[in-house]
């Protein structure tokens, strides 16, 4: 069965779990109101329901009472389980309301802002006088901080059943006030949206302005691509409208008519499970170029149960068992030409010719390899803010990973910059579920090595059989793949599992299962030093040693076997380069060991919307 | 190239001396990364490694197929490199003091960062 690991442990009756969000009665009221009024209601008279809302928080703010991310209105509520669960021969989403089925709406709350990434160089940045070239971006942000103090050594949970769930380690920066705080502290990629068939989402986007072009005046929207949105809600601002943009003489937004002007609400029905991607649609080639994208994922509602997806064991990537999977990786493509960026913010008179684009980093995720590996918010571990080795240099977690922390009251708060580490841990057999995106504006030819993933899904229609009437036109294929090309704006989602490759043939591959035996390449490796030296005509060449250094031969691991390292990457060879040095770019290292996986996923997008 | 509004931070508390710009655990634990500036002593032949100061445990730079050694492969004195370095067993940890070698380089007492 090949569920039955989930199915033994699942018990996901999420009546029992505990109930991360209590909700306010009063913007409950108000919310419902927004939905009463959403048919037919002119924008105007929507945003003054929905700026009601947000001015009930920002007036609690005002008051000095502590606002919780619980109590507001925007942030995400748990998961309800229907009042009846759906037959299987019954299920699909126009039933669910004929069923009792009660939908769940999710909130979500974005700022769009400008911001600065990193990028990893071979050179040193004779400006920053270190070891990462500024990329200047524009993006969404989260107005929600870690507020673990820094240096903690308290890990952020996935999972909402933990004592230690995220979101009491998470505090929300009100809109009123933050501006100085959150403004030019936008994160690549943007904030992850999910959700479950059948129910509600609603993205409140605020526009706050720009830190480093205060001039501009840009609108933004929130174009959820592949959704089946009617023009309002499709972020198409040639076609209905954009948010416009705040500017600093509109701050701070601490009135309901200032909250309104400068932000929307929009709303996707969750019709179809899969991975999709939002992205902003002002200007598309330059406002998605400069990263104001993220990921979109809906899981489904799986067969005859209200499991929706179980945090710590997996799920279904379709309402199919065969798109069960135990592990989960978001692989977001895309790729920057650094003069395109920094040209926007050189504020150049004469624009950048997008005819002219040649990209020089290639990002998984937002970052480039090696920094692909970094820690990221929930790395189980990983203490925010540690100081560098170098007592005079910056902090490292603000040059890539987070920007400097902030101090509110006292309390130093974390605001990630590129939060995702892309580094996946899984062993053999497990069932791992790639989500791959292109936001990229090439076509990426991803390579998997040491395994050929079956393409279950591409653009949220599943590849496999299927009994279920939503999936009638599914594809009935088991397609698989050495590499899978992705153009841009396409998603597929793709389920690895690696098998124990000494079953395979144990006459051939049966080594990795005795004790790893000294690398005989290492003392090559080691002297990095001497081949290096080739390519300086300055430096005399020196042989190799003949001996190997013997510190060299206590060294081992990851060659000859377990754990196994694989590499998946673009095979665009080209794109492995970090502004032409190799290797480097889009580049993701999987480590598959004969043990179970860590409980927690560790490439996963954040849970925590 | 980036201008002073984004970099005024940074060049308040420039890093001065090299290298290394840091050394910290990456993937998990599962590795090593160490970023330094190329001088002329890490130019000259030698090994490449860290060694655990007080377990004796080294680690070296990691492997996989196709692309090889996970290094900086292309440098010279000036430049900024990395390496991966493998540490399978989770032995070198956050907090270890190191001493890094590269080439004719050699430095000590290096505190690993979690």
């Amino acid at each position: 069965m090949i569920f039955h690991k989930h199915i033994n442990r699942s018990d996901c009756n999420y009546k029992n779990r505990v109930k991360i969000v209590t909700g306010d009665e009063k913007t409950m009221v108000a919310k419902n109101e927004v939905k009463k009024n959403e048919a037919g209601v002119s924008r105007r008279k929507f945003l003054k329901t929905a700026g009601a809302v947000a001015g009930l928080t920002g007036a609690a703010t005002i008051a000095g009472i502590s606002v919780s991310p619980a109590s507001l209105p925007f942030l995400p509520k748990t998961l309800q389980p229907a009042e009846a669960a759906p037959s299987t021969s019954e299920f699909f989403p126009t039933t669910y309301r004929g069923l009792g089925y009660k939908p769940t709406t999710r909130y979500y709350y974005f700022y769009a802002t400008d911001g600065i990434m990193n990028v990893p160089v071979s050179f040193q940045d004779l400006e920053t006088l270190w070891s990462h070239k500024e990329i200047y971006i524009w993006g969404f942000a989260k107005p929600v901080c870690d507020k673990r103090p820094l240096g903690s050594t308290t890990t952020l949970s996935l999972d909402p059943e933990d004592k230690n769930f995220a979101y009491k380690d998470l505090e929300l920066i009100d809109p009123s006030t933050e501006r100085p705080l959150m403004v030019g502290k936008c994160q690549l990629p943007g904030p992850p949206i999910w959700g479950v068939e059948g129910d509600i989402l609603e993205i409140t986007l605020m526009n706050i302005g720009f830190l480093h072009y205060p001039e501009r005046c840009d609108p933004h929207t929130i174009h959820l691509h592949g959704v089946h949105s009617p023009t309002y809600y499709d972020g198409i601002p040639e076609l209905s409208f954009a948010v416009p943009m705040a500017t600093p003489e509109d701050f701070p937004l601490d009135t309901k008519e200032k909250v309104e002007m400068f932000s929307f609400t929009y709303k996707m029905y969750c019709e179809r499970p899969g991975t999709y991607m939002y992205h902003c649609h002002v200007e598309a080639s330059e406002h998605v170029q400069m990263g104001m994208y993220g990921p979109l994922w809906i899981y489904p509602r799986q067969l005859g149960t209200q499991k929706v997806k179980d945090v710590e064991c997996g799920g279904w990537a379709y309402g199919n068992p065969l798109t069960a999977f135990t592990q989960e990786a978001t692989l977001l493509l895309s790729e920057i030409d650094s003069r395109w960026h920094d040209a926007e913010f050189r504020h150049e008179e004469v624009e950048f010719n997008a005819v002219d684009y040649r990209p020089d980093w290639w990002l998984v995720n937002g970052r480039a390899f090696p920094d692909t590996l970094l820690p990221g918010m929930h790395t189980q571990g990983y203490q925010p803010g540690t100081a560098t080795s170098d007592p005079d240099a910056p902090n490292f977690d603000s040059v890539v990973t987070y920007y400097p922390p902030v101090e509110i009251d006292g309390v130093k708060y974390v605001i990630p910059r590129q939060p995702v580490q892309t580094y996946l841990q899984t062993g053999v057999n497990e069932k791992v579920l790639v989500r791959l995106v292109n936001m990229g504006y090439q076509a990426q030819p991803m390579h998997f090595h040491g395994v050929m993933p079956r393409i279950i899904g591409k653009d949220t229609h599943a590849w496999v059989p299927t009994t279920t009437p939503q999936f009638s036109n599914s594809v009935p294929l088991f397609l698989r793949c050495f590499t899978q090309g992705i153009f841009s704006g396409e998603t597929y989602d793709l389920l690895a599992v690696y098998p124990d490759k000494a079953k395979l043939s144990p006459e051939v591959y049966g080594f990795i299962n005795k004790p790893p035996e000294p690398n005989p390449f290492s003392a090559e490796a080691t002297y990095w030093a001497d081949v290096v030296n080739k390519l300086d005509p300055t430096v005399p060449i020196t042989p190799l040693p003949s001996a190997r250094d013997p510190l060299v031969e206590t060294a081992s691991g990851y060659f000859n076997g377990y754990p196994l390292l694989y590499l998946w990457h673009e095979h665009d060879d080209y794109k492995v380069t970090n502004n032409g040095d190799y290797p480097g770019g889009a580049v993701v290292l999987v480590k598959v060991d004969k043990k179970p996986p860590p409980p927690k996923p560790s490439i996963v997008f954040s849970l925590i919307p | 190239m980036a201008s002073s509004k984004m970099t005024s931070e940074k060049k308040q508390s420039k890093p001065a001396h090299f290298p290394p710009f840091f050394i910290r655990l990456s993937g998990v634990g599962d590795f090593i990364d160490v970023r330094f500036k190329v001088n002329a002593e890490a130019m000259r032949p030698g090994p490449v490694y860290i060694k655990d100061e007080k377990t004796g445990k080294t680690a070296t730079v990691a492997t996989v197929p196709k692309i090889g050694w996970l290094m900086t492969r292309r440098t010279k004195v000036g430049n900024t490199a990395f390496l991966i370095l493998k540490n399978p067993d989770n032995s070198i940890k956050a907090g270890s003091l190191v001493t890094l070698v590269v080439g004719q380089y050699r430095k000590e007492h290096i505190p690993v960062l979690g």
